[in-house]
């Protein structure tokens, strides 16, 4: 094991900070850290790691910097295909962008979001929210019978019994670590209602894959993150100037194109080898890849069997978005909002309207779990003849108001392999602790290895965590 | 070399502003405070993150940051930041002041944790 040393930390520390005004770009000669992957886990623990005076070089695969935040610039109202929600909580993000200069603005309450506008297609038929709450063929029980069915998921599991924001990896919690299943049907939730459930599921591809656990846990960070009012905000000009921000902040380097291979302990450092031949060497290494680009990535010596299981068995959400750009508001001819439920092939549609103003210059599909096979089977050409046909369904005036900007498939991209992880029952117990664990000099992040919050919160706390890890190395 | 746990722990318990840590202990809580830094400052006179300001909490009554909206479950709890009370609620806020709004999951180790506190009586000496 490498250790960092302690002069040189100080010394390090000190130089930064006197330099920090015009900080000189560091001689790379063999850097104390490589991380792995640009998205927000291996920037932030790039420039915390930075801060104390390592020197640290980043290798990105792919030519673009943010990973899982994803800004379509080239579209109509520039829609967010990654993260796109930064809560009034996520101190990390918040902080960061802060320190770097990188506004944030509130995301403004669009009527067009409004719940009570929303338009629910169910079983082939249109109604308004209050039509579908008192349908005959509404299976939901009562009180969440107004909702949608996926939004009704978090409330008919209970109020979390998890005490706090990181009770979901106690031993004295994984008797939750099960499928959400048989509490549901405790709670009067019919097979009809877990049905309607299943089509716009975002924590499993059924219910029966969904762990209790998982739902509680994301209904603690709901219930701890709403402690902290104020807007959800979104970063200027698209969330993904955060991450490209954070990278040029950076003394170090950023190569991008770099896919790894290998990982190999070599005596006191560590080499890692990319597909174009490339290799560095370092005493240290962060991997911030998701668990299925990691499966590309051998590691020597390998991982513990239980962490190697983790990185192959962890799930990972499967999402199609269908950005459609929008040439004239066939909404506003039929009285309606374009926001939808269905339990169609759509399964739903949210406008883009940042700023609150009720009009949206594009819509995103968003489809989960099984409903993405078959749009992700459909040849391009036949994208744009599918969504009229699927659009006009609902929307009679809507053929020839939309155009298909782009498909992007999460779950298809090999530097991604879904939108987030999804632990399936008994994944919680099992892999929880070990995902994380460090493996000789590489340590890991990502919002897979996250202890306490999700998302792009979840991505920060990751680099945090393993930049401290290795700096405790001192 | 660093110091044993049970000797920082005798350090803080009689600790006067003439007793100050070393520089790799300060080191250590500088570390430990990266865990920290996204939601509090510690300079005097920084602006509240999302938690508050750290400047001066060694010793303070809780819940004392001028301009800082606390939870109704700190404000109420009647607590004084004296270092046992600070490490108790650094391992876990809840069992200090149930209800309270720090969303925090403890990392450190107990020698972390006194260097932490370490660091921040340091930092709260200074300007």
């Amino acid at each position: 094991m490498p250790t960092l040393n302690r002069r040189r930390l100080l010394l390090g520390a000190a130089a930064v900070a006197a330099a920090s005004a015009a900080p000189a770009r560091a001689a790379m000669k063999q850097p104390d850290v490589i991380v792995l992957g640009a998205g927000l886990a291996g920037l932030n623990a790039a420039l915390l790691l930075e801060q104390f005076g390592l020197n640290v070089r980043v290798l990105e695969a792919s030519q673009r910097i943010g990973g899982r935040l994803c800004t379509l610039d080239d579209l109509a109202g520039h829609p967010e295909a990654g993260g796109t929600q930064i809560g009034a909580a996520y101190a990390r993000i918040v902080d960061t962008a802060k320190r770097l200069g990188v506004a944030m603005q509130p995301n403004e309450r669009s009527p067009l979001l409004n719940d009570r506008n929303l338009v629910f297609h169910v079983n082939g038929q249109r109604r308004t929210a209050e039509q579908w709450a008192s349908a005959a063929d509404n299976p939901l029980p009562a009180a969440v019978r107004a909702m949608t069915p996926d939004g009704a998921l978090l409330r008919l599991i209970g109020a979390s019994p998890l005490s706090s924001i990181g009770a979901w990896r106690d031993s004295a919690n994984f008797k939750y670590d099960v499928s959400a299943v048989e509490t549901l049907t405790a709670h009067g939730v019919n097979t009809e209602a877990m049905k309607l459930i299943d089509a716009t599921n975002s924590y499993g591809d059924t219910l029966s894959e969904t762990s209790l656990l998982n739902l509680y846990y994301v209904q603690t960070n709901l219930r701890e993150i709403s402690r902290f009012p104020g807007p959800v905000m979104g970063v200027a000009g698209g969330n993904q100037r955060l991450p490209e921000a954070m990278a040029r902040a950076l003394h170090g380097d950023v190569l991008r194109g770099r896919v790894v291979t290998h990982v190999k302990a070599e005596g006191r450092s560590t080499s890692v080898r990319c597909a174009d031949g490339s290799k560095y060497k370092a005493s240290f290494v962060v991997c911030a890849l998701p668990l299925p680009a990691m499966r590309n990535v051998r590691f020597e010596p390998g991982l513990p069997a239980l962490h190697a299981d983790a990185v192959r068995q962890l799930a990972y959400a499967r999402v199609t978005q269908l950005h459609l750009e929008v040439k004239r508001p066939f909404w506003e001819d039929e009285g309606v909002s374009p926001f939808l439920w269905s339990n169609g092939p759509l399964e739903r549609i949210f406008p883009n309207d940042p700023t609150g103003s009720g009009k949206a210059d594009s819509l995103v599909v968003w489809i989960n779990g099984a409903g993405t096979a078959s749009w992700d089977a459909m040849p391009e050409a036949d994208l744009q003849a599918r969504v009229d046909e699927e659009l006009a369904r609902i929307y009679p005036s809507s053929r020839g108001a939309v155009r298909v900007g782009r498909r992007i498939t999460w779950h298809a991209s090999p530097l991604a392999g879904g939108a987030w992880a999804n632990w399936l029952p008994g994944q919680i117990e099992r892999f929880s602790h070990v995902i994380g664990q460090p493996h000789g000099s590489v340590h890991f992040a990502g919002e897979h290895t996250a202890q306490a919050l999700r998302g792009m919160e979840g991505a920060m706390e990751s680099g945090e965590r393993a930049a401290s890890e290795i700096l405790a190395h001192q | 070399m660093k110091l044993q746990p049970l000797l920082i722990g005798l350090l803080s318990l009689t600790c006067t502003p003439l007793l100050v840590a070393s520089p790799a202990d300060s080191q250590k809580g500088r570390v430990a405070f990266v865990r920290c830094m996204a939601c509090h400052g510690v300079k005097a006179g920084e602006p509240h993150k999302l938690g508050p300001n750290l400047h001066g909490v060694v010793g303070s009554r809780a819940a004392a940051a001028e301009g800082f909206a606390y939870s109704d479950a700190l404000r109420t709890a009647n607590i004084t930041w004296d270092e046992d009370t600070l490490r108790r609620w650094i391992v876990n806020p809840g069992a200090v002041a149930p209800g309270n709004s720090m969303a925090y999951v403890n990392t450190l180790s107990a020698a972390d944790i006194d260097a932490l506190i370490a660091y921040l009586k340091s930092v709260s000496a200074g300007p």
